[in-house]
């Protein structure tokens, strides 16, 4: 009975946190709604999440390879680009559907409400309830997690990394390898897993947990061959399974890898040549990355999870690797250690002035997406 | 840019004198120093969000209603008709209504202090007499509540839809210092009636509150507000 009774409020507060999560993206919609119209219609915002929400940016090239695979030849096939896993989920569910964009969204935001549950729970290993709240708040609340909402990535990436991460932490390693491997088929930067995973199996074999060595265990070398994957379909359709990485180099995207270093130097340079774009992407890539070392440096000192801390580097690191980066801000939406740490803020003041400036600058941020500019 | 950085010294020099006072008072013995530590702690964060509200409109102006000629005018950053009256009444205590004629004087008289930046001197009036009025109110609040509760109160009042006036030359944060001081004399025996919300639905409420005053600022900041 008392069992019945406890997974009763655990579904309840799954469900208030998705309700929540979501809420606050469609509060900040209407809002900016009204705004950009002057008054609230529900006519102009169906129109906004039409036209925000499934068609700008790489929304299109999703939907396109959703619809025709990768292609080898014409101007479609450096969709290779884009990683297989999440269009392939809206091909599989415009089957119940019928819509392709409409099953993107619903991916999306379905992905995003799993992964706020996620993360509750994985706050809740180390922090109090009011603590897994405000972890669940910030990630909402980051100015840029906009992007939970369309046809992007962010929702099931960020699904697939705090699963991960969770399930490392609960020592599942067969179930956490399997998400692991989805994960790095769905974006380059979820094969970084592959570090928490590491640490965590050797701090339980050789630390103070001295947890046996099972075979299963090794099932975490799944998370590199979800790259691996990805790589044989580059093969298979090019012969090269590096191909993708030509296809950033050259248009639109001009991207190859530069110590982090130069590349910030670029983006300065960058900020001052593209007048408008500045605190739209440049100088705002910028700071994030200062703010997220700042984080990081906070989390060593405040001796939180090594594994987490060690992804949350390795994160940081491999996106900023990337020559002439237009959509940081996005991407370090996925830098799940950042809230982990932030979380744990102990200091009421800090906690509500934290809380304030995410709420405005994901408000201008989402405005701004919601306008029509260049929010990448 | 070369008035901000004028504002910013006089402003530095008023609050140094702010501070200074304080130490003198703790010196002498005449403040409680629990007390006084958390009226500095109060200070240090009704600032912060001004700051915070003034970096928001800053950049919602600056994206969306990019111009050169004013980007270097922080008194741009928000616009509508009272407040441009109030600025031109910082220059010029004329005919303005009664509540924003006294804030006008004040802020007239400060804006001499730094050497006719009448804009920065309105600017410092209104932050100086929020600051004020959330340390009394907090005081008043601290003798029906512990502190923590009585500082969560005192910081949502910052965050509700349209706070961003209170940092604003005008009417609205002389309003909440009259206020805060009839609350703070006369509000001893009021029958309060305390209740408490779950902290999890008062972060969710407090978060509701946040966005609703990001809207209202953005709207200022591209003088959608009249």
């Amino acid at each position: 009975m008392k069992m019945k009774a406890r997974a009763r409020k655990r579904l309840i507060t799954w469900l208030l946190i998705a309700f929540v999560s979501l809420g606050i993206h469609y509060y900040v919609m209407i809002l900016s709604q009204q705004i950009i119209q002057g008054h609230f219609s529900f006519s102009g915002l169906l129109h906004l999440i039409h036209t925000r929400l499934t068609e700008p940016g790489d929304a299109v090239r999703y939907l396109d390879i959703a619809k025709n695979g990768y292609v080898r030849e014409g101007e479609n096939a450096i969709n290779l680009v884009f990683y297989p896993l999440y269009p392939l989920l809206i091909r599989l569910f415009s089957i119940l559907t019928g819509n392709l964009a409409f099953s993107g969204v619903l991916i999306s935001q379905a992905s995003y409400a799993g992964a706020s549950i996620l993360m509750y729970e994985l706050l809740k290993i180390d922090h109090t309830e009011k603590e897994a709240w405000y972890g669940v708040l910030l990630l909402a609340l980051h100015p840029f997690s906009v992007f939970v909402m369309g046809i992007y990535t962010e929702g099931l990436f960020l699904l697939l990394t705090i699963g991960c991460l969770y399930l490392l932490r609960k020592q599942k390693y067969p179930a956490a390898g399997i998400v692991g491997f989805f994960a790095a088929l769905c974006r380059t930067q979820g094969m970084l897993l592959i570090f928490p995973a590491a640490y965590e199996l050797i701090v339980c074999r050789l630390g103070k947990e001295k947890r046996k060595f099972h075979p299963s265990d090794l099932s975490v070398l799944l998370i590199p061959a979800g790259f691996g994957v990805y790589l044989l379909i580059n093969a298979a359709l090019h012969g090269n399974p590096f191909q993708f990485l030509q296809y950033e180099a050259g248009d639109p995207w001009f991207q190859t890898s530069q110590w982090i270093g130069r590349n910030i130097s670029l983006q300065f340079l960058l900020a001052h040549e593209y007048e408008g774009l500045e605190w739209v992407i440049y100088y705002v890539q910028i700071i994030l990355y200062f703010l997220a070392l700042g984080i990081l440096f906070f989390g060593i000192w405040k001796k939180e999870r090594m594994s987490e801390l060690l992804y949350g580097g390795a994160y940081l690191g491999f996106t900023y690797l990337s020559g002439w980066m237009i959509s940081g801000g996005r991407y370090m939406l996925g830098c799940v250690p950042l809230f982990i740490i932030l979380a744990g803020i102990k200091n009421e003041m800090v906690r509500k002035v934290l809380l304030l400036a995410m709420c405005l600058f994901h408000f201008a941020y989402s405005l701004f997406f919601y306008i029509g500019y260049s929010i990448m | 840019m070369a008035g901000l950085l004028g504002a910013l010294a006089g402003g530095g020099m008023l609050m140094l004198s702010g501070i200074l006072f304080f130490a003198f008072l703790l010196e002498v013995g005449a403040v409680d120093r629990a007390a006084c530590r958390c009226f500095l702690r109060l200070t240090l964060t009704t600032v912060s969000v001004g700051c915070l509200y003034f970096l928001f409109g800053a950049l919602v102006h600056q994206v969306l209603r990019y111009d050169l000629a004013d980007a270097a005018d922080y008194t741009h950053f928000f616009r509508n008709d009272a407040l441009v009256r109030a600025y031109e009444g910082l220059e010029q205590p004329g005919r303005e209504g009664f509540l924003t004629h006294i804030f006008v004087l004040l802020g007239h008289g400060v804006g001499r202090l730094l050497l006719g930046q009448y804009a920065s001197g309105g600017w410092v009036t209104a932050w100086g007499m929020t600051c004020l009025a959330l340390c009394l109110l907090y005081a008043r609040l601290r003798a029906w509540m512990d502190e923590e509760v009585a500082g969560k109160a005192a910081f949502m009042l910052l965050c509700l839809p349209g706070s961003v006036f209170f940092f604003l030359p005008g009417w609205p944060p002389l309003a909440l210092l009259l206020l805060a001081l009839i609350f703070y004399f006369a509000g001893k025996g009021l029958p309060v009636r305390l209740f408490q919300v779950h902290p999890v639905v008062g972060q969710v409420i407090a978060v509701i509150c946040m966005l609703s005053s990001a809207c209202v600022t953005a709207a200022l900041a591209i003088s959608q507000v009249g």
